[in-house]
């Protein structure tokens, strides 16, 4: 009698310490991505764009929510139809005032970088391939967080016949009902 | 007598009263199955496998401690048509867990169970997130003969975050049990 009476206590423990632990740590990880608008050099050598995070659909889902970002990736398509190497460069910062790529060096920080394209190919660069490329992480982070940045593409030696496109930000996040 | 001396002998004139009508039981297990991430847009389902210690001291209760190791698939996603994918990492757990059920029974084992583990998840590219989750779930035990059980289990552990938030998997797994000294 004893013992099931000592059976059914633990079992009542058990069950609301289990409860209480799903309903304390229910959680989800989301993944939304921030597209990057087609960027062309033939006619110039820097590319700007804003972004705002809060127009995205699963950024206004969660946005009172989210407890983290926990991982940034992005992909993109680099079409280099010049004679010469491509290289370049991505810069973050939260201000659309920076009008030469020196002033963008100078004052925004270095997102991705080493990237570069042989003369008349095209690099795809995926999701799982672009960690190598990232820096700053805490930088964008910040900026994400912030919910509106602006983003600065520099190439060198352009002007040239070169463009990115199908290019996205993309960004997970925990986030807590 | 200090109490955790007072305390230590009642336990143990406990145990072997309680062993005098159930014989302890000591053994090992494997298990395997799926891993199911729960509102995890960034891991998909994958594989789970593990060993265990078990430990029946009593007719109800058996602590196991165990390794698990959870898959945790991909993340996809469409950019431009084109489907892109990351790898969803894996969660390493080295943890204890508290069983209550029918041990005494000759065929059938219910049970409930609860625990702790210290967990890390790791991630291709990323730092390895260390942290003490939280287990829980229930399970059954068959044994056609006494020193061998099939086990099947559902556990779900909640893994979580520094920064709030925790990973959540369930996992679904079957195993096998071997006890010794029987």
């Amino acid at each position: 009698m004893l013992k099931r009476h000592r059976f059914h206590v633990l079992i009542s423990l058990l069950v609301t310490l289990t409860v209480l632990v799903s309903g304390c740590l229910l959680s989800g990880t989301f993944v939304m991505n921030l597209s990057l608008n087609e960027m062309v050099f033939a006619t110039q050598s820097m590319y700007t764009q804003h972004i705002d995070v809060t127009t995205n659909q699963t950024w206004q889902e969660h946005k009172d929510q989210i407890k983290d970002i926990t991982d940034i990736g992005f992909a993109l398509k680099i079409e280099n139809n010049s004679s010469v190497t491509a290289a370049g460069e991505i810069y973050i910062t939260d201000s659309g005032n920076q009008a030469t790529p020196a002033e963008v060096k100078s004052s925004a920080t270095v997102i991705l970088t080493g990237i570069s394209v042989a003369p008349n190919s095209t690099k795809n660069i995926a999701w799982s391939e672009s960690y190598q490329y990232i820096r700053n992480l805490a930088i964008i982070k910040e900026q994400i967080r912030s919910g509106s940045f602006w983003v600065y593409a520099l190439v060198d030696n352009a002007p040239m016949n070169l463009r990115v496109y199908d290019g996205a930000l993309i960004v997970t996040l925990t986030a807590v009902p | 007598m200090c109490k955790f001396t007072k305390l230590s002998l009642a336990l143990a004139i406990s145990l072997i009263v309680s062993g005098q009508v159930f014989a302890a039981k000591i053994g090992v297990g494997a298990f395997w199955g799926k891993n199911i991430p729960i509102v995890q847009q960034d891991a998909s389902v994958d594989k789970l496998w593990g060993m265990k210690l078990i430990l029946v001291p009593l007719s109800f209760v058996a602590i196991e401690p165990n390794f698990t190791y959870s898959g945790m698939g991909q993340a996809s996603i469409n950019l431009g048509g084109i489907s892109q994918i990351r790898d969803g990492g894996q969660i390493k757990s080295w943890g204890i867990d508290l069983l209550l059920g029918n041990f005494n029974s000759k065929f059938f084992h219910f049970f409930i169970l609860g625990g702790i583990a210290a967990s890390s998840i790791q991630k291709e590219n990323l730092p390895d997130l260390n942290s003490t989750g939280y287990t829980g779930g229930l399970g059954f035990e068959l044994t056609p003969v006494k020193s061998v059980g099939i086990e099947a289990m559902a556990k779900a552990a909640l893994i979580p975050l520094q920064e709030g938030g925790a990973k959540d998997n369930l996992g679904i797994s079957g195993g096998i049990n071997f006890y010794f000294g029987l």
